[in-house]
């Protein structure tokens, strides 16, 4: 009985090393915003591309009240950036920093051609 | 100074809409709707995670009598894979609109387990790979499926998903020719 307590305890250590790890895992950034004009009216229809230096590119599309939200598992903010791009405007490029949850509000200068 | 883990309080059976998503990305490959459960759990800074049943008694607190069950319940889990909880902490009410990628990439951790043929297998990848190796989820595409780890797989579908779940994507042979043929 005394040796199946000692196995119980030990497995009981074992598992949950193996799940604080595996809880530590996982981590995923999101960031959720509105893109609106230098006048303030949302933008629908923003391509808004998520892009980490260690993985493939995300995107989503803004929606008629110019939200959006967009996120990533497992990459890491500070080599993560966001593009917005939509016809008639500069494309803008913005850093995450250091932050993994982020609340954008986003302005589009028109394009001048 | 992180979050601490938070315990689950609220349990579901995978939705309707989150299975037809992670069903149009792995197919037939995954196990049945009511073998998939969300919960509210969380780890460190509201991270998501999934495991194995066999794993369930690690996050319940139960008295030490309790535990002789739970090992061996798990341990049977295991071996026929009877369920799986994906933990998402906040994310628990709106995952399939406002998280779709901890959703997917979460699910490939469920197909790993299923396609497996231990339940536990694709944990202790994971753990590794995060915790020796380091960059588990850094990749560059090209490469043969099982040369990567389980959480290099779940960003090569979380991003193939997320990137508009495109016939042309360069990532959309690992979807056809391994995920929906179950090639853990």
């Amino acid at each position: 009985m005394r040796v199946r307590l000692v196995v119980s305890k030990a497995a009981w250590v074992i598992l949950s090393i193996v799940l604080a790890a595996t809880i530590a895992c996982d981590p995923s950034i999101r960031v959720e915003g509105t893109v609106h004009d230098r006048q303030g009216t949302p933008l629908e229809g923003v391509t808004v591309i998520l892009q980490s230096e260690e993985r493939g590119p995300h995107n989503t599309v803004t929606a008629k009240d110019g939200s959006f939200g967009i996120g990533i598992v497992g990459a890491e903010p500070r080599q993560t950036k966001l593009l917005f791009q939509k016809d008639g405007y500069k494309s803008l490029e913005m850093p995450l920093g250091n932050e993994y949850a982020s609340k954008m509000n986003v302005t589009l200068e028109p394009e001048v051609r | 100074m992180g979050k601490n883990i938070q315990l689950p309080t609220r349990i579901r059976e995978m939705s309707a809409a989150e299975y037809a998503i992670v069903s149009g990305v792995c197919g037939d490959t995954l196990p049945y709707r009511f073998r998939i459960w969300i919960t509210d759990a969380a780890g460190v800074d509201g991270r998501a995670f999934t495991i194995p049943t066999s794993l369930i008694s690690t996050i319940l607190e139960m008295p030490e009598t309790g535990f002789f069950a739970g090992v061996a319940v798990g341990y049977v889990a295991s071996i026929v894979n009877l369920a799986y909880l994906i933990n998402v902490g906040t994310d628990y009410g709106t995952l399939a609109t406002s998280a779709p990628e901890v959703l997917v990439h979460e699910t490939t951790h469920v197909w790993q387990g299923k396609n497996s043929t231990f339940a536990l297998s694709y944990v202790f990848n994971s753990v590794y790979n995060q915790c020796v190796v380091g960059h588990a989820y850094k990749y560059t595409a090209g490469a043969a499926w099982k040369s990567y780890n389980v959480e290099q797989q779940a960003s090569i579908v979380e991003d193939w998903y997320t990137s508009g779940h495109s016939t042309t994507s360069p990532l959309y042979h690992y979807i056809t020719d391994n995920l929906r043929k179950g090639d853990a």
